[in-house]
């Protein structure tokens, strides 16, 4: 049972910023088939038998600012994951600075079903840990996804994309989340490459409700930012961040990780047994 | 036609007697230096001596960590007359220490200013604070920006007594990158010994940033950016002479050439760059 915790399948015509979308057309080859996914779960789940992979979480997060991507599509993540819910793991949003009513759009979430929270700082312009200074709605979406059991997962490291701020990128952020939210899963995504990757390991160490996403690390370089990663296994998940920038195909990444070494169980709990502990199977 | 683009060349007396004290420490030949800081003309000579064809002078107001008022402005001014082709004038404003900051703005164009130096650590602020309130920093960045003039930051951590080092990370360099596209940005020594990684990402990431890798031994140089090569035609050449650990400009520059870099690489640092942000 092959997990790949981080694919961006969302409906990207909604990324209405044209030089994000234009990152994305030049960066993905295979841009027009991504587009086909996007509207057709059935497509998308033969190319994850092609790429071998049982399992994916479809990321995505409202940036309005950054990359255009707009809030309100929770309904619409529900609605491609549950052509397949064994396999196709949902993935919503909020943004603190853009609901009217953060009751109801946590409300709306919950009821939805949806498995994954995405908070992605350097696009959405604010701090994980925020909360502290006076941005409640973040506290009431931590404090919800605690109780209901939905993890939520931060981008940590840099980005690229125009108009991104990578101040917000730092995932020294997390630790506040962690001590304040101990019951609430948190993943970090991309272990804050290529700046951060000391921060993200000792925070995987420290807090037992931390856990790290590899997506978007190219696997060669993976065990030189994370040189003990055999020792966090356990807490560690496999994912590509395909179709992102820098990331041509997720059968090549498998592969990779598959011929790395690390011992077999490690690279069972990374590319299965730690998604399982988070999202069992449905 | 080597450029320096960053010596300092500054009104010696205004100087606090700490921070005096850290520039004369392991330094046999300071009288020289002072000599230099009065008489362009001994200074040029030296230049010659080292082999630099152009130098940038810089100079920023910093009164609390090291004495600088913003009188350095027409120091330098003054100083850079006496071959304007191979001495480029840079000055800097204080967003706590200006009274008029439009006024004091254009008196630095007025003066033919080539650079802006802002020191965080020694000025005590964060380059992004315009977000936080210092509206003052946001007034220099747009004139800058609508002037054509470079804007350096020191990045890095600083030894001088007083200077405070969490405002040396380059990060929030990134946010005056990103609101500030069209100005062209200076990363002085950078981020060394903590920032490197974070200097390179800036580098590669922005359009409008460059390196500048005064400060850093050139014998650490490709150990703190290994990928140096890639990013040579953003990357300038510059000493930081006579700052504590740079004894000397010639050695500095023979260190330099005897990187294993592509020709290439190395004219673009020691030359092309600095000819493509300041024209002859």
């Amino acid at each position: 049972m092959i997990t790949d915790c981080h694919v961006h399948i969302q409906p990207f015509e909604l990324l209405l910023s044209p030089p994000a979308m234009e990152l994305m057309r030049r960066q993905q080859p295979d841009f027009e088939r991504v587009m086909e996914f996007t509207r057709s779960p059935k497509a998308f789940l033969e190319y994850m038998d092609q790429q071998g992979i049982d399992r994916a979480v479809l990321i995505n997060s409202a940036s309005p600012e950054v990359t255009g991507y707009p809030t309100g599509m929770n309904a619409v993540a529900a609605k491609y994951a549950s052509a397949d819910p064994k396999r196709l793991i949902s993935c919503g949003s909020l943004h603190p600075k853009h609901t009217r009513n953060v009751m109801a759009d946590v409300e709306e979430i919950v009821r939805l079903g949806l498995r994954l929270i995405k908070i992605h700082p350097p696009h959405q312009l604010f701090f994980p840990n925020d909360y502290l200074q006076g941005v409640k709605e973040l506290e009431i979406l931590y404090r919800a996804a605690e109780a209901n059991g939905i993890p939520i997962m931060f981008h940590t490291g840099t980005s690229i994309f125009p108009g991104a701020r990578s101040k917000y990128g730092d995932p020294m952020a997390i630790d506040d989340v962690a001590v304040d939210f101990p019951k609430l899963k948190i993943i970090m995504a991309h272990g804050g490459r290529p700046l951060w990757m000391d921060t993200a390991f000792f925070l995987v160490r420290r807090h037992a409700n931390v856990y790290l996403d590899i997506s978007s690390i190219p696997p060669s370089q993976l065990l030189k930012y994370f040189p003990r990663l055999e020792e966090i296994a356990g807490k560690t998940m496999f994912g590509s961040d395909w179709p992102g920038p820098g990331v041509r195909d997720i059968r090549e990444n498998l592969q990779a990780i598959r011929a790395m070494p690390l011992s077999d169980a490690a690279k069972q709990q990374i590319l299965g047994v730690t998604a399982l502990k988070i999202w069992p199977q449905a | 036609m080597i450029t320096d683009c960053h010596i300092h060349i500054q009104p010696i007396e205004m100087f606090k007697p700490e921070a005096l004290a850290a520039m004369k420490k392991k330094r046999e030949n300071f009288a020289q230096i002072e000599e230099f800081c009065r008489s362009p003309k001994a200074f040029l000579r030296h230049l010659d001596a080292s082999g630099i064809d152009r130098a940038v002078l810089i100079n920023y107001v910093a009164p609390e960590v090291i004495g600088f008022t913003s009188g350095v402005n027409q120091f330098v001014a003054d100083y850079v007359k006496e071959d304007p082709k191979r001495l480029l004038p840079c000055g800097s404003l204080h967003p706590r220490h200006s009274r008029n900051i439009m006024a004091d703005v254009e008196q630095l164009v007025k003066l033919g200013i080539r650079m802006i130096k802002i020191h965080p650590p020694h000025q005590l602020l964060f380059p992004n604070a315009y977000l936080t309130g210092t509206k003052e920093l946001e007034i220099i960045y747009r004139a800058a920006e609508a002037n054509g003039i470079p804007v350096m930051f020191h990045t890095g951590t600083s030894i001088f007594p007083g200077a405070r080092n969490k405002f040396g990370d380059p990060i929030y360099v990134d946010d005056v990158a990103v609101d500030f596209p069209k100005l062209k940005i200076l990363l002085a020594h950078g981020g060394r010994p903590l920032w490197m990684d974070t200097a390179f990402f800036l580098v590669r990431r922005h359009p409008n940033v460059y390196l500048d890798i005064s400060g850093i031994p050139p014998k650490t140089l490709l150990k703190y950016f290994p990928r140096l090569e890639e990013i040579a035609s953003k990357t300038l050449f510059g000493t930081d002479w006579p700052g504590p650990g740079v004894p000397d400009i010639k050695r500095n520059l023979d260190d330099f050439r005897a990187l294993p870099l592509s020709a290439g690489a190395q004219q673009r640092i020691l030359e092309k760059t600095a000819l493509s942000i300041w024209p002859e």
